[in-house]
């Protein structure tokens, strides 16, 4: 009997197993592990956060975590201290990202509300013509995280999962993306 | 709640094989290991000192207080990269921080007794130099770990990597070099992992990075 068989719950041995069967690519596994562990990652996301609105993103970014780290997980050793420290990675990453944004992003963040709150657009081409245009001079890898995020409007963690990149990367991606943005569109208002 | 549904949805219907890090007490070993045949080399084809069995208390403290280093920091650089693996994580950087307090101690006694005022700048090449460049395989092999697992923070482990593997590097240096000048010792061989670290810390990250986008 091994250490993680005397100290895991029953649960805890079933989610290892679950775990080992996902890294062989059991996909109906990785399924109903996802949605099993979910309740426990939303509590412990709750738990640090409280009841802020961005809960939900947090837990879909731990999701993602546990999914492009899932190679790091070892079936001989426990299995809920490897998704804890995940979780609470993620947690950390968004207070960090928060108190930044708090910080530092008061001008972009504006922009954002801006093109937040303008009418829900779900196609590019329903876009105004100025914003479509600055949209299609931005570098390729901003164009995607522009697309995703505010055209087709998919939330964050997908869209990272989409473009192969972490939601972290995804919002630097995005931060410039909404800069040079910014710099073109009051370029344009400028022009008489 | 919907998203967090569709995006459970999105990660499975991607999901691939992936294939699992080995134990990190094997991965550990086997880095160690790339480090221990690059330094048998070294030795061999410079060959050691003549007096090796024992030069003196300093000398002995140098050399295991690097190795404390090189064991402490690659154990700290690998154990930081996989998630939960806190208490490997803190084993390693003790034990860094006793090879450091170790030579920090022999240079103190040393000195105390009075060391020279003028250092030779030909051991910037000849031992710092060469210990990065010896350290060059063990520092690759580490950061290829780094990239493959999960980090919390890259740039940290990168470093612990870096120091580790310089100061595996310097221990082989330690064990050919001819001088027991202590102000050599200290700049060239004890502040090494530092020095030649940063150095080769700046190449690691940049490999880190082309591993990451290369490999996903």
């Amino acid at each position: 009997m091994t250490v993680k068989d005397r100290t895991s719950s029953p649960a805890e041995l079933q989610w290892s197993a679950w775990m080992a069967a996902a890294q062989d690519g059991d996909a109906s596994v990785y399924d109903r592990l996802l949605r099993e562990i979910l309740p426990m990652i939303r509590a412990l996301v709750r738990r640090r956060l409280g009841a802020s609105a961005a809960v939900e993103d947090v837990v879909q970014n731990v999701l993602l975590s546990v999914h492009r780290g899932r190679q790091t997980y070892r079936p001989e050793r426990p299995f809920l201290p490897w998704l804890r420290a995940i979780a609470r990675n993620a947690v950390t990453d968004a207070m960090r990202v928060e108190r930044r944004r708090a910080e530092r992003e008061v001008a972009i963040e504006s922009l954002d509300a801006v093109l937040v709150a303008s009418p829900p657009e779900p196609r590019g081409e329903e876009l105004p013509a100025e914003l479509v245009e600055a949209i299609s001079e931005l570098p390729d890898t901003q164009r995607a995280a522009v697309d995703l995020l505010y055209v087709q409007r998919i939330p964050a963690a997908e869209a990272a999962l989409r473009l192969g990149i972490s939601p972290g990367a995804l919002r630097v991606r995005m931060h410039r993306a909404l800069r040079t943005l910014r710099s073109h569109l009051e370029q344009a208002k400028r022009k008489p | 709640m919907r998203d967090t549904d569709r995006l459970i949805e999105s990660i499975v219907r991607d999901l691939v094989p992936a294939r699992r890090i080995p134990a990190l007490r094997l991965a550990v070993v086997g880095v160690l290991g790339v480090g221990f045949v690059a330094a048998a080399l070294w030795i061999g084809l410079r060959g050691a000192r003549p007096d090796l069995a024992g030069p003196g208390g300093n000398w002995s403290a140098n050399l295991i207080g690097l190795g404390l280093v090189a064991v402490g920091g690659l154990l700290a650089a690998m154990a930081s990269s996989v998630p939960g693996r806190h208490t490997a994580t803190r084993v390693g950087l003790a034990l860094a921080a006793v090879g450091v307090a170790l030579c920090a101690g022999a240079w103190g006694w040393v000195a105390a007794g009075g060391a020279p005022a003028h250092p030779r700048w030909d051991g910037l090449l000849s031992c710092t130099g060469a210990a990065t460049l010896l350290a060059i395989p063990v520092g690759v092999v580490a950061t290829l770990w780094i990239a493959w697992t999960a980090p919390r923070w890259p740039l940290a482990s990168a470093a612990f990597a870096s120091a580790g593997s310089v100061a595996l590097g310097v221990s082989a240096i330690h064990a050919t070099c001819p001088s027991d000048d202590p102000l050599h010792v200290l700049l060239w061989h004890a502040l090494a992992p530092f020095s030649g670290g940063a150095l080769l810390w700046l190449a690691l990250v940049s490999l880190r990075r082309l591993a990451v986008r290369r490999f996903g």
